[in-house]
Parts: C-alpha cells; sequence; structure tokens
C-alpha cells in the first residue's frame, strides 16, 4: 500500500516557466526547451492536493436564540426526523465525512443540574450517532453560549453514488440544536490503494520526455472534480417533514415549514417565500445569493460560457391535488415553475435556475441594481388550500456543463 | 498569491481534451499550462469553502436591548491553505422602530464561547477579525459585498474558521430582521 502526500499548501499554481516549447534568450534567438518533467510534477501534485483537501459542507442548518423571537421549541426532541436534507453525492473526495452539531439543554431559562441520554443520529453520506451525554450545567438565561455542547460524528463513507442522497438527523434525550454541519474531512494523504481518485506524480521522470498517460490522469481527474465536486450553494430544513405540523395552513408559516395560503395569499398570487409581500424579483428583494464569478465552463465572452446551471431541491406538498401549487424560482437570467400535486412531502427539483458567472457583486460599491445580480429568488401560489415547503437545498446541476 | 489566475489563458475552466497520442507518446508540456490554469479556476472559484443559508423564521435582533447581543454561533468552516478572505453575503431590513440596526460578523480561531449579551470578544482564544453592516431601510437590502472582507486566521491544526453573527440595536424600540445569511472564502 502506498500513500501519496496531498500537500497543505497552495497558491496559485504556475507552470508557465516551465511549459513554453519555445523561448527567445539572451541573444534574442527562439530556443526550443526540453520537455521539463516539472510542469506535471507540479499538476499532478496540486491535483493531489484539491482531491484530497475539497472539504466541503454539504449540509449546514443555524438556529438563532435571541430572546423574544423564535427559539428551538420544547419538542425538537419528539420530532422524527427532526432535520430532513437533500445532500448532493456526486464525489468521493477521499475522505470520509464528519457531522458537528452545537447545542444547549432544552430550555435556557431553567437550571438543568443534569440531563441524561442526549444524543444524536444521522444517516448523512454514511450513518453514525454521537456518544450518549450528560448535560450536567447550571445555564444562566443570559449567559448560555458557555454551556454549548460540540458533538461529532464521523460518517465511514461508502462507495460515491453518484446522485442525491436524502439524509436525515434526529435529537434524542434533550437539546436545542443551534448548528449543523456535514463536511468532508480532508486527507493528509491519499491512499493509492483506496478507490478514489488521484494522479501519480512519480511518472513525470526527471530528465525523460513527458508522456500523455500522466497527462490522461490529470485531465480525467481534474475533470471529475472541476464538474462534479461543487459544494451546495444553501441549504435550509424546516423541523420535521409535515408530520405534526401544528399551525398547518398559517401563512407564511413557521419553524415547522413554509406555508402559502390561498386565504391569506389570494388566489394564484405568486408570493416570495421570505416576504409575501414581495410578488416580483428585484436585486433587493430577499432570496438566494450564489457566488458566480468566474465559475462557468468554457469561453467567458459566450452564453454557454457564462451560463451556471442550478438544481433547487424542495420537500414540498398541498392540501390537495386541486391547488395548483406552483413553486418558482426565479434569477435575472431564467424564470422556472414546478406544479406541486403531492399532499404528502415529496421531494421535487426546479431545474436549470441559470446564474451568470460574468458579473463579480464583489467589486460593486455604487450600483446597488448591479449588487446582487446572481440572487435567486423562490415563490409560491395556490389557487385553493396551501402550499407547504419543509426543505430546500440549493446546488450546482451535476455534472455540470457548458 | 494573487488575485489573478496565472499560467495561461482560460480565467474560466475550459475542459481539457482528452489527450490521445498513444500510450506512453511523448506529450508536449504545453498541456500542463492548460491544466494549472484550470486548478487555480478551480480552487479559487468553484470549490472555495463556502455555507449559505436561508434564515425562516426570520432571525432577529433582540427585544428592548442597546447591548451588543449574539445572534448565532456557527460550527466550524474548513478553509485550507490558499484563501485571503473570508466575506459574507447577507439580506436584512429593519422591522420596527426607526434607528440604525448594526450587524457585526465575527471570523476566529475558535468558537464563542461566551456570554450571549453583553457580547465580549476577550472570550475568543486566538486571533480573530470581525467587519459590520447597518440596517437603515424599512425594506429589504443586501449588504454590501465589497465591504465585507475579513482575515482568515484558522486554527492552525485543523484549518478551521468559526463565525459569530452579532447585533446591536440603535435603540430599544429597533430592531432588524435577517432573511439570507452566508459565507465564503475568496482569495483576493
Amino acid at each position: 500500500m502506498t500513500q501519496i502526500d496531498t500537500g497543505v499548501f497552495w497558491a496559485n499554481v504556475d507552470v508557465s516557466d516551465e511549459s513554453e516549447n519555445w523561448t527567445v534568450d539572451i541573444d534574442n534567438a527562439s530556443r526550443r526547451m526540453g520537455c521539463s518533467a516539472l510542469a506535471p510534477n507540479i499538476v499532478a501534485s496540486s491535483l493531489n492536493h484539491l482531491l484530497g483537501r475539497t472539504g466541503h459542507i454539504v449540509f449546514a442548518m443555524a438556529t438563532p436564540q435571541v430572546a423574544a423571537t423564535y427559539l428551538h421549541p420544547d419538542n425538537a426532541n419528539a420530532l422524527n426526523p427532526l432535520y430532513e436534507a437533500m445532500i448532493p453525492d456526486y464525489h468521493r473526495e477521499a475522505t470520509n465525512y464528519r457531522a458537528v452539531i452545537l447545542s444547549f439543554p432544552p430550555d435556557r431559562d431553567l437550571n438543568w443540574a443534569g440531563w441524561t441520554n442526549t444524543y444524536f443520529s444521522t444517516n448523512a453520506l454514511g450513518s453514525g450517532v454521537s456518544a450518549n451525554a450528560l448535560y450536567d450545567i447550571n445555564s444562566s438565561d443570559q449567559n448560555y453560549y458557555q454551556e454549548t455542547r460540540v458533538d461529532i460524528i464521523d460518517l465511514p463513507r461508502g462507495n460515491v453514488t453518484n446522485s442525491n442522497q436524502i439524509a436525515v438527523l434526529n435529537a434524542y434525550g434533550g437539546a436545542r440544536i443551534i448548528d449543523v454541519i456535514i463536511y468532508g474531512q480532508s486527507a493528509d494523504t491519499l491512499d493509492s490503494t483506496m478507490d478514489h481518485g488521484f494522479v501519480e506524480p512519480a511518472k513525470a521522470k526527471s530528465a525523460k520526455p513527458v508522456l500523455d498517460d500522466l497527462a490522461e490522469d490529470c485531465r480525467a481527474r481534474l475533470a471529475e472534480i472541476r464538474t462534479q465536486a461543487i459544494p451546495p450553494v444553501a441549504t435550509w430544513c424546516a423541523q420535521g417533514t409535515g408530520t405534526g405540523f401544528s399551525n398547518a395552513g398559517t401563512s407564511p408559516g413557521d419553524q415547522l415549514g413554509m406555508v402559502v395560503n390561498v386565504a391569506s395569499d389570494q388566489v394564484n398570487n405568486r408570493v416570495n417565500l421570505m416576504d409575501h409581500a414581495i410578488t416580483s424579483r428585484n436585486s433587493d428583494t430577499p432570496g438566494i445569493y450564489v457566488h458566480s464569478y468566474r465559475q462557468g465552463i468554457g469561453p467567458e465572452d459566450t452564453v454557454n460560457g457564462t451560463t451556471i446551471r442550478h438544481a433547487v431541491h424542495v420537500l414540498a406538498h398541498v392540501t390537495n391535488a386541486e391547488c395548483n401549487g406552483k413553486l418558482y424560482a426565479e434569477s435575472k437570467w431564467s424564470n422556472s415553475t414546478l406544479t406541486i400535486d403531492r399532499n404528502t412531502p415529496t421531494w421535487v427539483t426546479i431545474e436549470d435556475v441559470i446564474t451568470n458567472s460574468a458579473w463579480d457583486e464583489s467589486i460593486y460599491t455604487d450600483d446597488e441594481g448591479a449588487l446582487r445580480t446572481n440572487k435567486i429568488d423562490l415563490y409560491g401560489s395556490v389557487n385553493q388550500g396551501a402550499l407547504y415547503v419543509h426543505s430546500i437545498t440549493v446546488a450546482r446541476k451535476v455534472p455540470q456543463t457548458a | 498569491m494573487s488575485g489573478t489566475l496565472d499560467a495561461y489563458a482560460n480565467t474560466q475552466y475550459r475542459p481539457v481534451s482528452t489527450v490521445e497520442t498513444g500510450e506512453d507518446q511523448p506529450l508536449s508540456v504545453r498541456a500542463y499550462a492548460d491544466y494549472a490554469s484550470a486548478i487555480n479556476n478551480y480552487k479559487m472559484l468553484v470549490g472555495a469553502p463556502r455555507r449559505g443559508q436561508i434564515c425562516f423564521p426570520h432571525w432577529e435582533s433582540e427585544d428592548n436591548t442597546t447591548a451588543q447581543h449574539v445572534v448565532q454561533v456557527f460550527g466550524p468552516l474548513y478553509v485550507p491553505d490558499g484563501y485571503s478572505v473570508i466575506r459574507y453575503d447577507a439580506c436584512t431590513r429593519r422591522s420596527a422602530g426607526t434607528a440604525d440596526v448594526i450587524w457585526t460578523v465575527y471570523a476566529s480561531q475558535t468558537p464563542y464561547f461566551g456570554n450571549r449579551t453583553p457580547f465580549s470578544a476577550a472570550t475568543f482564544l486566538g486571533n480573530f477579525d470581525t467587519q459590520g453592516f447597518t440596517t437603515n431601510n424599512d425594506s429589504w437590502k443586501w449588504n454590501d459585498a465589497t465591504s465585507s472582507d475579513m482575515v482568515i486566521y484558522s486554527d492552525q491544526g485543523s484549518q478551521f474558521i468559526y463565525i459569530t453573527l452579532l447585533a446591536t440595536n440603535g435603540d430599544a424600540s429597533s430592531r432588524s430582521e435577517m432573511s439570507y445569511f452566508g459565507f465564503r472564502a475568496e482569495l483576493r
């Protein structure tokens, strides 16, 4: 078994000096350069670094704990699952996954002398359960971040599925989750007998011609990671998946789900899920920001090259099939619609929501209209009954192509 | 380290064609310049560490206080070597009152384990950097991303950074609510 060091450092891979076929020497004469093995060696090592150290967050869900606004309800522990999310699983990334959970005791206003049998479980990209733990604290109203508990669950990774995976997370015993992260662990070395991508830098032999098999290894690994290993843009989960939905029908919803209700939102009126008073998109309206600058595939000066396609995965249902429930995902360059007709929560996908890689919102300071060009707004409408949304994942459509 | 993608052209990724010159045949090293450029593009832009979230029900600054208080403590974000700043993206509006509400973001080497209110940066172990923005409009507005740069002081062993989100009401009757919050690493 051999292991290849992935290298921890990366800053601007530049092999221009090593990869010119011709150069002009000090006498102004064109001179053919040798086939240096240094360039492919640098490229191969950098690729291994990427393959082993792309520790993307694939799911994240935080819940604030500000007084007088929404708090995690005491019944969070009774919901099964607490969260259900769609996680893109298209690349093994050479790593296992890890869940990190930050939590409090269930009621911040009480002093918990002891709260036993507290643990979490998840099946996200592997399955795992946290250690069964005991809160033994003296939590006070104002200072409870001092009592934050951090649980870590390692999720042994099987083979990549090349699909989107439904993952759930449960909390037991007594806990208010304030943040959940699931991310790929970085690897210090790539184990070359395992089934994950790597390239063999040793193929670049000093003083020997540069051969094409290493080039093909690099091309294949780079194309794979570039089109498939892309961190999701945003995730959000209501608590539960519709079971025990306590405020069914109340627009705009609560921590148990978003609701578009015909009584409150009018017949077939398209309302922004984040603010039902908003019915049309502009650069200020609430939505999901997608940083897209130079993240397309292909020439930068063509429509195909600047088009980046996203998939919006939504767990949703309607009161009945006659509701004509619609979900809309609108960006500056596309407006996609999907009909929701199931009366039980079902995962659906709004395909091909487009952002533009030519825009760099990070450089605009004076043009408010251009500030958030690459933003996806989500809307809903019904002609009777109600539309319910329980979970949303916005991610690149993979494999990403021009 | 630089903010531009060096090596050859293709500042945006272009699929590199399959190499078909026969098995183990000599090859121009020029192909590797394209690979280097594409690697830079992936790591700097497409694969950059990030997380984002819809804030629903809306996250809101606390009632009846002007003390700086913690709204959210986030878990770790893995930021490997090669990035220079953390930037955040947020959409907010004023939900009550007429005074400004200041949102403050900390990027630190360790998680925040201090008081919820008043917030104290002295609780952070190690280094941190901070930026903020102001909510002064009753309509939804996004923050100016150009002024959200925070230095990355990652934990040297695990290369994690931790984000903490705070709010400060301009007066006791004013509040602000948030509909989206995300943060990402960039090379600038």
